[in-house]
């Protein structure tokens, strides 16, 4: 699926060259160049302050990509083709006073429903670290779509989340562990030097 | 020689004492072979005890049976059990997103998630969510208040909730509450009926209170303190409400100097009360009631008086159900208060209906109620006479009450969740 939209994007991407639209590569963690319109970076604030900063010359950006290394390649391959998808939209603009009201498309619907929780997750911090609003909304809305209507049971069942006393019980399992993993080697050293 | 780090009681101590010096070596030294069942996931440590490591009783012991105290005791880990794990842990979601999935939830789905597990209770605890929030008509229990006070809570509306008596909080709880502060800025509390503890865990953590309404609830020092402590309390209505002493009143009305509307209607003021508001009250004030009062010592024309020199910028007056009254107060009415524009004088029998004409005079005046002051017959004469003013526009009167004509809004606070 990925290769598809690898496919595509260049695609997409060619007809735009023509109405002189400038490109960067990010790659991702595991370095594969994705071609992606300076347009659609737009999106993305991180992004943009980066070229900014950087000040990239056409060829420099064909020759150097932007390096995100701590985003999996797929992950970031989506978070592109959304941004192509989504480019030149205006970002949303956060606003405490209005009551918050957001909506999903079909576009986005389709692709959110298609990714699993893990995937998701990492869709939330990629889009947190890139810094793009309106997909962390989206995203955002999805996960409360899975929480909502659901008890507290419920929610633990599907995050896994453990109570907060098994929680406790785990940790103090842990703590106990390692008190007598630390005591046991101090006293290891102990006889070894006395008997020697 | 070599010193032991954990000791068993003594009790098998004694036992294995024979063989503790003979054996004390192996036990350090032999690494292979583990003295009590621990588990096989972990690298065996030397454990060092002062028992033989034959010792039967020793053996029988199994740690893993010791129960926790309270703890329902963890499932043994089976070998796959990390393989699905918390994904928020797992990514370390910052708590920002976490807030961010959490705004987009209402408050049902907001309290249940707050009760997954402690750090989701921190953080919805300060969710926007909490801003604006309506509980009218619903059951609620001391601990229900005290967690709301804690949350950032602005705009709370607990008209007509039903106080749960029985429960009550501990009193670490309670004496927290007390020594707290909240920022809520408008609160309704109109027919709560709530016990007098419950009034002071939602009264006394506030301090920036613009609008309050109590009516129904009970009066006494200690609430009317809490409410002295408001100093930019801009609207309050203490109507209908339960054992108002003049103490009380004195508090209440020479601390809050900004109060713009003031409703102390059908509160039972006794004459010391009555007498210390008119004399205290501030001179900003736009709307007052003081209708309803004691039959026997009620407002008179003396209060009049005085109010014609201290309040002069008010805009709306009511002191209906006032039998004291005379046709003397209508002559104050009609020569002071310079800015009235509405005047209710409903069922005030002392004053005769022929002076009530008077009130046309009057330039600034607009709206006038006079219901049960005129008979049936004469309606049709006075309203002829009084040809500037609307009679009888209105059946209530709204100073300082929360609620208007709208019931989703209070103060202008549109209460309805998103």
């Amino acid at each position: 699926m990925s290769d598809q939209r690898a496919a595509a994007s260049p695609a997409t991407a060619d007809a735009p060259a023509a109405a002189t639209e400038s490109f960067y590569y990010v790659s991702g963690e595991d370095d594969v160049r994705i071609k992606v319109s300076e347009l659609a970076l737009g999106q993305s604030a991180t992004i943009h302050g980066m070229i900014s900063n950087l000040g990239y010359t056409d060829e420099q950006a064909a020759a150097t990509p932007i390096q995100l290394k701590h985003i999996k390649g797929a992950i970031l391959q989506m978070v592109m083709d959304w941004c192509e998808h989504h480019k030149g939209e205006p970002i949303p603009v956060e606003d405490t006073s209005i009551p918050k009201q957001v909506n999903i498309p079909e576009w986005d619907q389709k692709m959110l429903d298609g990714i699993d929780n893990e995937e998701l997750f990492d869709f939330i911090m990629a889009a947190n670290y890139l810094d793009v609003k309106q997909l962390l909304n989206y995203c955002c809305k999805q996960v409360a779509m899975m929480i909502k209507g659901k008890s507290p049971e419920e929610i633990r069942e599907i995050y896994m989340i453990p109570t907060d006393e098994e929680d406790a019980a785990a940790e103090k399992e842990a703590q106990e562990r390692a008190k007598k993993e630390a005591a046991a080697a101090t006293a290891g050293q102990g006889p070894s030097t006395s008997t020697a | 020689m070599s010193r032991v780090i954990g000791r068993l009681p003594a009790s098998l101590d004694e036992k294995a004492d024979s063989d503790a010096e003979n054996d004390a070596d192996r036990v350090f030294t032999d690494e292979s072979d583990p003295i009590f069942p621990c588990y096989n996931q972990y690298p065996k440590k030397s454990i060092r005890l002062s028992v033989s490591k034959n010792s039967a009783r020793l053996k029988s012991i199994n740690l893993n049976d010791v129960p926790k105290k309270g703890v329902t005791t963890l499932p043994i880990r089976r070998k796959g059990f990390r393989t699905l794990e918390d994904p928020f842990r797992k990514y370390k979601v910052p708590e920002e997103v976490i807030d961010f999935i959490f705004s987009n939830l209402r408050k049902r789905d907001l309290l249940a998630v707050m009760a997954v597990c402690k750090s989701f209770y921190a953080i919805g605890t300060k969710s926007k969510n909490w801003l604006i929030t309506d509980v009218m008509e619903r059951p609620v229990s001391e601990l229900a208040l005290a967690g709301l006070m804690k949350r950032k809570i602005r705009v709370l509306r607990l008209a007509g909730a039903k106080a749960d008596p029985m429960s009550r909080v501990n009193i670490r709880l309670y004496a927290k509450t007390m020594h707290s502060q909240c920022r809520l800025e408008f609160l309704d509390l109109s027919r709560a009926n709530l016990t007098e503890r419950q009034l002071l865990i939602i009264l006394k953590p506030c301090v920036k209170l613009q609008c309050l309404s109590i009516e129904g609830n009970i009066l006494n020092n200690e609430v009317a303190r809490c409410i002295s402590a408001n100093r930019d309390l801009l609207e309050l209505d203490i109507s209908m409400t339960r054992g108002i002493s003049a103490e009380g009143a004195r508090m209440i009305v020479q601390n809050c100097t900004k109060l713009e509307q003031f409703n102390a209607s059908w509160c039972e003021l006794d004459k010391k009360a009555l007498d210390v508001i008119v004399h205290n009250i501030t001179g900003n004030i736009r709307k007052l009631s003081l209708s309803g009062s004691v039959r026997g010592y009620g407002l008179n024309g003396e209060h009049i008086d005085i109010l014609s020199q201290k309040v002069d910028e008010v805009v709306d007056l009511d002191i209906s159900d006032n039998g004291e009254l005379t046709d003397a107060s209508i002559a104050t009415l009609v020569a002071y208060f310079p800015h009235l524009t509405q005047l209710s004088i409903n069922r005030c029998y002392g004053i005769d209906p022929n002076m009530l004409i008077h009130l046309n005079n009057k330039a600034s005046l607009r709206y006038l109620n006079v219901h049960g002051n005129i008979t049936e017959n004469n309606m049709d004469v006075f309203l002829r006479m009084c040809d500037r003013l609307r009679i009888n526009n209105q059946l209530f009167n709204h100073t300082a009450k929360p609620v208007t004509n709208n019931d989703y809004t209070i103060w202008g606070n549109i209460m309805l969740e998103k």
